[in-house]
């Protein structure tokens, strides 16, 4: 008996050959590959910031978008943010060993890629002018076989001219760079020769060699210069009728300036700098600071824009420094996390039109003038590049687009001290919640973790200071108050009212409210009320309403931060914070302790640490530190639990003394002194409105419309969405997708929040299921009121990978057969894949692929990889 | 002295030609062990060898027929994806809520072993296919299908447990 493996063998030997491929197999490969779409590049609702180094400038009006943006994005994404709002060329032109390719600067798609020699290493391209996508004419110059050749390509016509530069090079000199002239008609190009006579001396001479396009030879006209260090080509405008002005720009940042009038050159300017490229005859002095790398953009009339890459530091200490000099400003450009500490020289840019800006590296970011960091260059490692124009391709989608970055279920809420309101993203302010009596102010606002909007705020009159705990309640139309409050019994409140109102701290669990007292002593009071399910007070008096004195020298203190350091939630590490009469800040830790019954035992300042800075929790428990390095005016560095650092420049404007911190996900919002400003982990910032004293993330259960609060209603249930009405502004209108009768075909019933975080909000609604009405005209779900809690978080990042993790414990009681657990995915996936930027879909439970593959994936016949929105289209909401 | 040369036109096209002369057959083998299903290989390796194209222009690719055999691998788990959708789709549509419909399109198949190796759950039909079609060591089929070898270990032990127990099935 033979065994089995080599039977096996024998078989799936046996079966291969019983398959041949078919002739047109080379044809398919061939059309696939023409309409490949592998690159990805999303657009996000997300802003980025240029924070200058002189003090910090942080530029308004940078964010777009309204309500819809979620206030809540995160790193540690794969690529950085996009800017909506930046002006950014709908193609880019990129060139790697090998590959020159056009790629739609918004979703990363290759609309087209040029042919290129076997071998060949792409060192510099230019877009000819006149040309625009889809008829787009290209040049570039490239190595191949230790030449170099320039290449002429248009995307219409096959293959390429090619011309081959037989110049020698200098040694260390740029390698020949080519740009074309405005009216695209003469293509210009340097190669840098050494000087004669002296080889082993730096330098180079400058031969710039300029050709008609349309002389079938390309026969340049050429002229040399000997200017030493080579120069590579950056930049040619028009100055007037025949004649122009083309910009070199050499290693060490100097700039040579070479004007054409007619059919003669002549070098106008060797050094220029820094400043806008200076009228000719004009000289600047050089920047103390090494230059690396410059490029300069024309973007409109006569106003030039300079873009520079910097090394700030000598030899192995360089850390890049990126800024755009616009006339008479400097701009200092945030660069993004992953290169700050790069090597300076190991960066690259370029620059067009409205001065953007590429660097180059593992990852290659774009940057415009405006709004610095605009996003990331959908290849990696692109070498060269340039941009181009041309109608810039629709981007299928079958709804509006969920926001893009991690998206918890919080909504923003501050404060300006006299009302408490919803914060939009773009800082916009939205609806109010509580408006302060007359003669109060509201000074903090501290959300119960753990709970549906449930908060305290604390009310100063400069007299007293009051606790009002209530809940966030948000409905549209807005139905009473949105704050819902009752008055905190005088025992709980605040005893002593020191020279500042205190500023409570929850425990993680939210059963406890905690803050500091002085009573003019040399010692602070610790409080701490307990908190049970009816709001304060749990019936245990040492548990309800608790004070432990602190050592002397604790006057001043403030509570900041309140951690469990055990699973059982026995020890506590609080965190304090100090400022001393030179507005020092600084911190110190303390412990707590409780009882099995809860009481709180025991209270210990533990003495003071400089060198730390005040945390803040997540909602999933991480911890966001701020530092204050060399207080009072040092700079401030924002740490996450990945010891990832954000350096947020000295901020000095925030104060030290009402610098507060409030985390969501791997973003923060940072105010004091009436400013705010929201700072995620990659360094993206933007300013909130002037005026806000404080703000807070509140769950968004409370924050959400109900069902029967206003949802439009249908008797049928194979409605389409056009049969719904549309939503009134102010809200958004999702859908979740139940089923209809016995079929699989999913169809929409309308949900509306004035929530920003609608994939969240709409999953919610699918879980909770059909309501009674609903279930009457026939909707039909996998989900009811028993798995309105299965959803966990919905997350979304910037390449559109939503990623929604379930509860494990619900999603145990439900019973899921082979057809359950087809109908189960596909209403989630159709509940997801309706915002037009979600482009794939992972089930996780309780954090876990696997268990979701276990779970919905029986007998492991579903191979466990996300959902992606080709596989929705095709197989669920396709004909077929 | 500057001088130029009127260059060729030019592609690469068939460079790429060549590769997928060489290697396309054994491709569209391997989608077909890996799904059951002929129609649909070619749809795969097409797939595939458009993906390897792009890597291969950018010259990132170190061995050729390995990463073919990786892009085949992905796109068949792919479409088993769809298809797993697909019996979902059916099953509810004929009432049959643990329907593998497959069952019933096997039941004139006179090769047992390879009726057997069609009715192994993915996983483990792409481990031991892996295995015992492309020669992989333990370690390989681990980096292609991106698991522990320890997984694959587990996994084809399981897939020739499930042919036994198939292959008794039938027998008796």
């Amino acid at each position: 008996m033979v065994d089995l493996e080599t039977r096996l063998r024998e078989t799936l030997q046996a079966r291969a050959q019983d398959v041949e491929p078919t002739p047109l197999l080379w044809e398919r490969v061939q059309q696939k590959r023409r309409r490949r779409t592998t690159l990805g590049w999303s657009i996000a609702g997300v802003a980025t910031a240029v924070a200058a180094v002189v003090g910090v400038a942080i530029l308004p009006n940078m964010v777009a978008g309204g309500p819809d943006d979620a206030p809540v994005v995160v790193g540690p994404a794969p690529v950085n943010p996009v800017n909506p709002r930046a002006d950014v060329p709908p193609f880019v032109v990129i060139g790697e060993p090998g590959l020159v390719e056009v790629v739609a600067t918004a979703s990363g798609e290759v609309v087209h890629s040029f042919d290129v020699e076997p071998g060949a290493e792409i060192v510099d391209v230019a877009v000819r002018p006149s040309t625009r996508v889809p008829d787009l004419e290209v040049a570039w110059v490239q190595r191949i076989d230790g030449r170099h050749e320039i290449v002429v390509s248009r995307q219409t016509a096959e293959g390429f001219a090619r011309y081959r530069l037989e110049e020698e090079l200098a040694a260390d000199a740029p390698a020949p760079s080519l740009t074309w002239s405005p009216d695209g008609r003469h293509l210009a190009w340097v190669v840098n020769s050494p000087a004669p006579g002296a080889p082993e001396e730096p330098g180079a001479v400058v031969r710039l060699r300029i050709a008609d396009r349309e002389d079938t030879e390309l026969a340049p006209v050429g002229y040399s210069w000997n200017i030493g260090g080579g120069v590579r080509l950056a930049d040619w405008v028009r100055t007037g009728d025949g004649a122009g002005t083309i910009t070199g720009v050499s290693d060490d940042g100097q700039l040579t300036r070479f004007a054409v009038a007619g059919g003669a050159v002549e070098v106008l300017l060797e050094q220029a700098y820094p400043g806008q490229v200076p009228p000719a005859g004009e000289s600047i002095e050089a920047d103390p600071l090494p230059l690396t790398y410059a490029d300069v953009a024309h973007p409109e009339g006569d106003e030039s824009v300079r873009i520079e890459l910097l090394a700030s530091g000598r030899d192995e200490q360089a850390v890049p420094r990126l800024r755009a000099i616009v006339g008479p400003e400097v701009i200092e450009l945030a660069l993004p996390v992953d290169l700050v500490d790069a090597d300076p020289a190991s960066l690259r840019l370029a620059a067009l039109g409205q001065a953007y800006a590429v660097l180059s590296l593992d990852q290659s970011h774009l940057f415009t003038r405006g709004a610095g960091l605009v996003g990331d260059l959908p290849v990696a490692g692109s070498r060269v590049l340039d941009f181009a124009l041309g109608d810039e391709p629709s981007e299928p989608g079958v709804g509006p687009a969920a926001p893009a970055g991690l998206v918890l279920s919080d909504t923003l809420l501050a404060t300006d001290g006299a009302e408490v309101f919803l914060l939009g993203t773009d800082g916009s302010r939205g609806q109010a919640a509580y408006q302060a009596p007359a003669d109060r102010r509201v000074v903090a606002i501290a959300a119960r973790p753990g709970t549906p909007g449930e908060a305290v705020l604390v009310l100063d009159d400069d007299s007293f200071v009051h606790l009002r705990p209530g809940a966030f309640r948000f409905s549209d139309p807005p139905q009473g108050p949105g704050f819902v409050s009752s008055a905190l019994p005088a025992r709980y409140q605040p005893r002593h009212d020191g020279a500042r109102a205190p500023q409570p701290v929850w425990s993680p669990d939210g059963d406890y409210l905690a803050w500091l007292e002085h009573d003019g002593s040399g010692a602070a009071t610790f409080r701490v009320v307990g908190w049970g399910p009816d709001g304060p007070g749990t019936g245990v008096t040492a548990t309800d309403n608790a004070a432990f004195a602190l050592r002397d020298g604790t006057a001043g203190y403030e509570l900041i931060d309140w951690r469990w350091d055990d699973i059982a939630a026995t020890v506590a590490t609080l965190i304090f914070r100090t400022n001393d009469p030179d507005g020092v800040m600084s911190w110190s830790s303390g412990t707590l302790r409780r009882q099995a019954d809860g009481a709180i035992s025991d209270v210990e300042e533990l003495g003071g640490e400089p060198d730390h800075g005040t945390t803040t929790l997540d909602s999933a428990g991480r911890f966001t530190l701020l530092l204050r390095q060399g207080a009072p005016e040092g700079p401030l560095t924002l740490v996450d639990a990945a010891a990832t650092f954000v350096d947020l420049g000295s901020l000095t404007e925030l104060g030290d003394t009402s610098l507060r911190i409030d985390a969501f996900g791997d973003g923060v919002v940072l105010y004091g002194n009436g400013l705010a400003f929201f700072i995620r982990a990659d360094g993206v910032q933007r300013e909130l409105p002037g005026g806000i004293t404080a703000a807070a993330f509140v769950p968004t259960a409370g924050a959400i419309t109900q069902p029967s609060a206003g949802h439009p209603r249908l008797d049928r249930c194979d409605a389409t969405e056009a049969d719904y009405p549309a939503a009134p502004a102010g809200t958004r209108q999702v859908y979740a997708h139940f089923f209809c009768g016995e079929d699989l075909s999913t169809f929409p019933v309308a949900r509306r929040t004035v929530a920003p975080a609608v994939l969240t909000f709409a999953l919610q609604q699918l879980f909770a299921g059909p309501d009674d009405h609903e279930q009457e005209i026939g909707f039909d779900s996998p989900f009811s009121g028993d798995t309105a809690d299965l959803l966990l978080r919905a997350t979304l990042d910037e390449d559109g990978n939503a990623v929604i993790d379930l509860r494990g414990e619900v999603l145990a009681s439900v019973t899921l057969g082979h057809t359950a657990t087809g109908r189960f995915v596909i209403s989630v996936a159709a509940t997801a894949f309706q915002f037009s930027n979600v482009e794939q879909v992972e089930l996780r439970v309780d954090g876990s692929a696997d268990r979701a593959c276990d779970a919905l994936a029986e007998d492991s016949d579903a191979p466990c990889v996300p959902y992606t929105r080709a596989w929705y289209e095709d197989v669920v909401a396709g004909p077929g | 002295m500057l001088g130029m040369a009127r260059g060729e036109v030019a592609t690469r096209s068939d460079d790429f030609a060549t590769i997928f002369n060489v290697h396309h057959r054994r491709a569209v083998r391997l989608a077909y062990l890996l799904t059951g299903d002929p129609d649909n290989a070619e749809d795969i390796v097409s797939d595939a060898f458009a993906k390897v194209y792009r890597q291969w222009q950018r010259k990132d690719i170190d061995d050729i027929g390995a990463y073919i055999r990786r892009a085949v691998v992905n796109q068949a788990n792919s479409k088993l994806r769809r298809r797993y959708l697909e019996r979902a789709h059916a099953s509810t549509r004929s009432g049959d809520d643990r329907g593998v419909l497959m069952v019933d399109e096997l039941a004139g198949e006179k090769d047992q072993m390879w009726q057997a190796i069609q009715r192994l759950p993915d996983k483990q039909r792409r481990a031991v296919v892996l295995r015992y079609y492309e020669d992989l060591s333990v370690e390989e089929t681990a980096e292609i299908l991106g698991i522990s070898p320890g997984t694959v270990k587990s996994q084809v032990s399981r897939g020739l447990d499930r042919l036994r127990q198939l292959l008794g099935e039938e027998v008796a």
